[in-house]
């Protein structure tokens, strides 16, 4: 456990980046203009922009567990 | 501590997308035009997209550490193979559905996001089990 927590950095960075999304979601109200059009701007620049190139998308040669 | 609040609120922020709970109203003001189905699905496919490609980072820096869980690697692997023609199918769908708004494409749509949705709630579900303090 504790050899994995500073490995955790990138997963609580997006957790914290969430945050605000989490606390927006659970109160009461309507989707405000302004948070629908940062959804729509995140998607526009995610469907330009999506990379599954990095070696964090390669699977592995060995990879155990292939698919059934 | 501030580690197992940030996963908390990383596992409730996946369980609220995966239990449809998100559904506040749209301001019809809005670039949306109080469409639902548009807003859930960009949300959902700029969610998960951000999520799994933490976790497969995360799997593939922290290889060797997350050896003993490895139902880990295994999700990191199938998530590697299958993820990228989820998101590409869910904006294939989301188009066709904006440009033709009919409940067949409508259902199409909502059937890619719960796939992306599911990838969510996997690749939550691993990083917070890592983050527990026992197994």
């Amino acid at each position: 456990m504790l050899a994995l927590l500073p490995a955790l950095n990138a997963a609580l960075a997006l957790a914290e980046e969430l945050m605000p999304i989490v606390q927006q979601q659970i109160k009461a109200g309507m989707i405000s203009p302004e948070e629908q059009q940062k959804v729509r701007d995140k998607f526009n620049s995610l469907r330009q922009a999506a990379a599954f190139e990095g070696p964090e998308w390669e699977v592995p040669p060995e990879a155990p567990g292939s698919p059934s | 501590m501030n580690t197992r609040r940030n996963i908390g609120a990383l596992a409730i922020f996946a369980m609220l997308l995966c239990s449809g709970m998100t559904c506040r109203q749209l301001d019809p003001a809005g670039v949306y035009q109080g469409d639902s189905a548009l807003y859930e699905s960009e949300l959902a496919i700029n969610t998960s997209y951000d999520i799994v490609h933490t976790f497969v980072d995360w799997e593939l820096k922290n290889r060797a550490a997350l050896a003993k869980y490895p139902e880990i690697g295994k999700s990191a692997i199938r998530l590697r193979r299958d993820y990228k023609g989820w998101h590409e199918s869910a904006i294939a769908l989301h188009d066709v559905y904006e440009a033709n708004k009919t409940d067949e494409n409508r259902t199409k749509l909502m059937n890619a996001v719960g796939l992306l949705r599911k990838a969510l709630e996997e690749a939550t579900k691993h990083m917070t089990q890592a983050a527990q303090p026992s197994t």
